[in-house]
């Protein structure tokens, strides 16, 4: 580990003086036993890092279960089942019937098209399909 | 100027420390408790926040110890760890109006010219160059001129170019001399005595 000097340098009177001055501003200072004396600190600060931890952890914990417990102390959405009586049973739908489609009456779906007064596509759509699912669910 | 010789140089002790050797680490504590301290003085309210600042550097570098490289000068790692943990210490205290504030900044003719001369002789070339130099160039001569490192040494320590430590450096110089040489000519013609440098005086 050789430096250079440079001759500038070596000339200046007063880089020598700042040389001089500079062993006297190396004494010891008396710092070595307060090191040696502080040096298994790192060891407290992280007991200390992981107890912060910990207790990061439980209250982390705690909310958790004081959020869980009010939301599920809150009443639910809509009446419970017991204030609003029994589920009405309704009765099973019949099962659709679809006509065969050489089965459907012209006549009738024509006489609907101009009784609406209109012939869009929807509305022939519309009756169209009506009169395929059969007379079982046209009163419907 | 670490030691050398029949002394183990502090690469040495190092090592030794990295095994778990807290006498050799005490040993680099002594040895390179002043001139951490000088270092650091610049970055520290007053001398005692600078000696806490190097006991905080010290700790840190027992805890990295794993983390230096023998191969390098010890006093380059040191150096680079305590000036980190001063900047990021400054970087905390910023909320403070005094953290950041460098010494430097007080105005060098804050007294009567014959009073600052006089206070200049009292209090020592390293004292009077903290006060009229920038940080970083009280910082770069100290390296230099009290730690003795190469301008690339001083260059990874405060992060910078060679050849900008070697500008720094000759800046540092010359304003430094000139402060004193202008310090010694208020003195003498307060005094009415021969002007004379005191480069000359010291050489």
């Amino acid at each position: 580990m050789k430096h250079e000097h440079d001759t500038s340098e070596e000339l200046d009177p007063l880089v020598h003086a700042l040389r001089r001055a500079a062993q006297v501003e190396r004494e010891p200072l008396g710092l070595q036993a307060a090191v040696l004396a502080r040096l298994d600190e790192p060891e407290r600060e992280a007991r200390a890092w992981m107890r912060g931890r910990v207790w990061a952890l439980a209250a982390g914990i705690a909310a958790a279960l004081l959020i869980g417990a009010f939301l599920a102390s809150r009443p639910a959405q809509g009446p419970t089942p017991e204030l609003a009586g029994p589920v009405p049973k309704t009765a099973p739908r019949a099962p659709r019937r679809v006509l065969p489609r050489e089965l459907v009456p012209e006549t009738a779906l024509r006489a609907e098209l101009e009784g609406l007064g209109r012939d869009t596509r929807a509305a022939a759509r519309f009756l169209i399909a009506r009169a395929r699912l059969g007379p079982a669910t046209r009163g419907s | 100027m670490e030691a050398r010789g029949p002394e183990p140089a502090c690469e040495e002790l190092a090592r030794a420390a990295q095994a778990g050797s807290r006498e050799a680490y005490g040993e680099l504590v002594l040895r390179h408790e002043g001139s951490l301290v000088r270092f650091l003085r610049g970055r520290a309210a007053n001398e005692a926040d600078a000696e806490e600042l190097a006991q905080e550097a010290f700790l840190r570098g027992w805890r990295k110890l794993e983390q230096y490289d023998p191969s390098y000068r010890f006093s380059t790692w040191l150096f680079t760890l305590a000036r980190n943990l001063a900047i990021s210490r400054a970087r905390r205290r910023r909320a403070e109006p005094e953290g950041e504030e460098s010494l430097a900044a007080v105005p060098v003719h804050a007294s009567p010219p014959l009073l600052a001369a006089r206070r200049e002789e009292s209090e020592g070339l390293w004292s009077l160059a903290e006060r009229v130099l920038t940080r970083e160039q009280h910082e770069a001569l100290w390296l230099r001129y009290g730690e003795d490192l190469a301008a690339e040494e001083i260059g990874a320590i405060l992060g910078k170019r060679a050849v900008a430590v070697r500008v720094l450096l000759f800046r540092a110089r010359e304003q430094l001399g000139g402060h004193l040489e202008r310090a010694a000519a208020r003195a003498s013609r307060q005094e009415g005595d021969v002007l004379v440098s005191p480069r000359e005086v010291w050489s």
